[in-house]
């Protein structure tokens, strides 16, 4: 089954339906073709149950994600749900499968805005069941009303910290520990860049505070070492670290009883479509990794807009601007927009966007890797959960003359699992840098292949009967 | 499979204060196990302090969900004899779900 529109959007957040809002207005027809059941995305996440005015009053996100779901629906534009996008083409040709199979789309344009990956650098007992992602935990918090195992530790970078936590105090769970790469300083030093937004600052204060008011430790400048327990978290391990967050050797350590974890060291971006596409990255450790190249309009190829985290991390407030931008530049480029009303609708989002740019860029450099976290990944972690590839064997790889991730990945499968490295690319690139003695530059970024997600076969095989199949004649006996 | 009344201190517990689905029972590698309409697999498994969906399938390590959006593929379970994501599968009313068995299927044909 193959479906034609204008436009195609890659990914239902609020980069995603912007961009679709926006391009639908001008009168093109849009296809938004997104994993989840209902838009929104990760931080504008749908609940999974029936939201009260009590729930609006509490949390922004929620009327946010509201409004943005209400504006979805009234564009016109259509919803592709629980469909995962698994190989685009130029010209243009994505795939999805989705719950009655396989479905192909045609379009004029396609817009990215997959968004973004939590990156976990590993420790000894990261993969204990009851160990979950801060992202994770966000979802299991918000959209499913649930707390993870209880006291839980909250341990990694980036305001999403204070959020869990004070979440979880919410929801009627415990907090054993806020462990925070870093330190006060650090925040304050972030503050000028956060004034931008004044509501959101302001509620992060809010966080840190009611964190304080709860007794909640706050463990600054420290980084989780081990996580211990035979089939369940019993106890985590905590230790102070350096400028570059490698744990301070001779540094007193503590341990902190705890039933659960949630840790999280940053984001980067999720752009394997616009690698398959073959758009050139750039490396940009302040936007989260590896980000494609595109123009101030979102263009970075014919036909292709970006937009959103996966363009580089920015916050949910720049993508929705971002998202936007793309929709406008693609309606411009098929014609549905003169260049003058183009310049005239662009010109106010444009500055909108560097404001919202302003806040995120300053969150996303708080949270951007320092290379002594991965370096101090002992031998016998595992990296790869998919494929049970611990650092030794990484760092075998890289004496054995392998100099770029794509030689790891042939030599050890690090990567090459069903997660398809979204899991595991970040240390291992980290790992990788570190035992060559050069950079993340250098060590390159996994080749994105498709599929892109997991796909069942008879998803893709569809229907058929044997006999309608070409099949080439015998070879003569 | 522990009843959901006692669940382990490990478990996931359900925040009372949020409206749900009617109770319905599925079954969990064969034991029934009382779940939420409508409410998220792994939300049900967790609350049930089942959180080791699955071995890894080379050293056997235990798993769970790590990312619980369908990226990590951790807590990856078969419903009704299908592989599924157990953080984007919903629970319904009957569903047979079987933990850990890719793992079981490999020992199966290496003990061949």
């Amino acid at each position: 089954m193959t479906q034609s529109y204008d436009v195609i959007v890659l990914g239902g957040g609020p980069a995603g339906v912007r961009a679709a809002i926006a391009a639908r207005r001008q009168g093109l027809t849009v296809a938004v073709i997104d994993e989840g059941r209902r838009p929104g995305g990760q931080v504008y996440r749908a609940p999974n149950f029936t939201v009260s005015a009590a729930d609006l009053d509490a949390n922004p996100d929620l009327v946010r994600g509201e409004r943005l779901r209400a504006d979805f629906a009234g564009s016109g534009a259509e919803l592709f749900a629980r469909h995962r996008a698994w190989f685009a083409a130029p010209g243009i040709k994505v795939s999805a499968a989705g719950p009655e199979g396989a479905t192909w789309f045609e379009s004029r344009a396609l817009i990215l805005a997959t968004g973004t990956s939590e990156r976990a650098i590993p420790v000894p007992g990261i993969t204990l069941p009851g160990v979950i992602g801060l992202a994770a935990a966000t979802v299991l918090l918000k959209a499913h009303g649930a707390v993870p195992g209880s006291p839980t530790l909250v341990a990694g970078v980036g305001p999403l910290l204070y959020a869990v936590a004070t979440s979880i105090l919410k929801h009627g769970g415990q907090v054993a520990a806020v462990v925070d790469l870093s330190r006060p300083g650090e925040w304050a030093a972030a503050l000028p860049g956060m004034i931008s937004r004044p509501d959101l600052l302001a509620r992060g204060l809010g966080w840190m505070l009611s964190l304080k008011r709860a007794g909640i430790p706050i463990h600054h400048g420290s980084t989780v070492t081990a996580i211990r327990g035979d089939v369940n978290v019993q106890e985590v391990e905590i230790c102070p670290v350096d400028g570059n967050w490698a744990p301070i050797a001779g540094a007193r350590r503590k341990t902190i009883a705890a039933k659960g974890v949630a840790i999280g060291h940053g984001l980067t971006p999720a752009s394997e479509f616009a690698r398959i596409l073959a758009i050139p990255h750039r490396f940009s450790a302040e936007r989260g990794g590896w980000i494609p190249t595109l123009a101030p309009d979102r263009k970075a190829m014919d036909g292709v807009y970006i937009a959103g985290d996966c363009a580089g991390i920015s916050g949910a407030a720049a993508a929705e601007i971002a998202g936007t931008l793309a929709g406008l530049s693609a309606a411009r480029d098929l014609g549905a927009l003169t260049d003058a009303k183009y310049a005239e609708l662009a010109l106010p989002v444009s500055r909108s966007l560097a404001r919202a740019e302003r806040f995120g860029w300053t969150i996303s450099k708080l949270m951007s890797l320092r290379p002594g976290l991965a370096r101090a990944i002992a031998s016998d972690t595992v990296v790869c959960r998919c494929e049970d590839v611990a650092r030794e064997t990484i760092d075998d790889a890289a004496k054995a003359g392998a100099t770029h991730v794509n030689q790891l990945k042939s030599l050890t499968r690090c990567g090459m699992g069903p997660c398809q490295g979204r899991s595991c690319g970040e240390a291992a690139a980290e790992i990788m840098a570190a035992d060559t003695n050069t950079s993340r530059e250098a060590v390159g970024a996994w080749t994105a292949r498709t599929p892109l997600r997991p796909l069942p076969l008879d998803v893709l095989l569809g229907s058929y009967v044997y006999e309608d199949i070409l099949k080439p004649p015998p070879l003569p006996a | 499979m522990p009843e959901i009344s006692s669940p382990p201190p490990e478990a996931w517990r359900r925040d009372p204060h949020v409206a749900r689905g009617p109770l319905v029972q599925i079954l969990v590698d064969g034991l029934p196990l009382e779940a939420h309409d409508g409410e998220p697999l792994i939300v049900a498994l967790g609350a049930a302090g089942c959180l080791a969906m699955r071995r890894s399938p080379k050293a056997g390590t235990p798993r769970g969900a790590f990312c619980l959006m369908g990226s990590c593929q951790e807590c990856l379970v078969h419903v009704d004899g299908a592989p599924v994501e157990a953080c984007m599968e919903l629970v319904r009313s009957g569903m047979r779900v079987e933990l850990d068995r890719l793992a079981r299927d490999l020992r199966k044909l290496s003990e061949r």
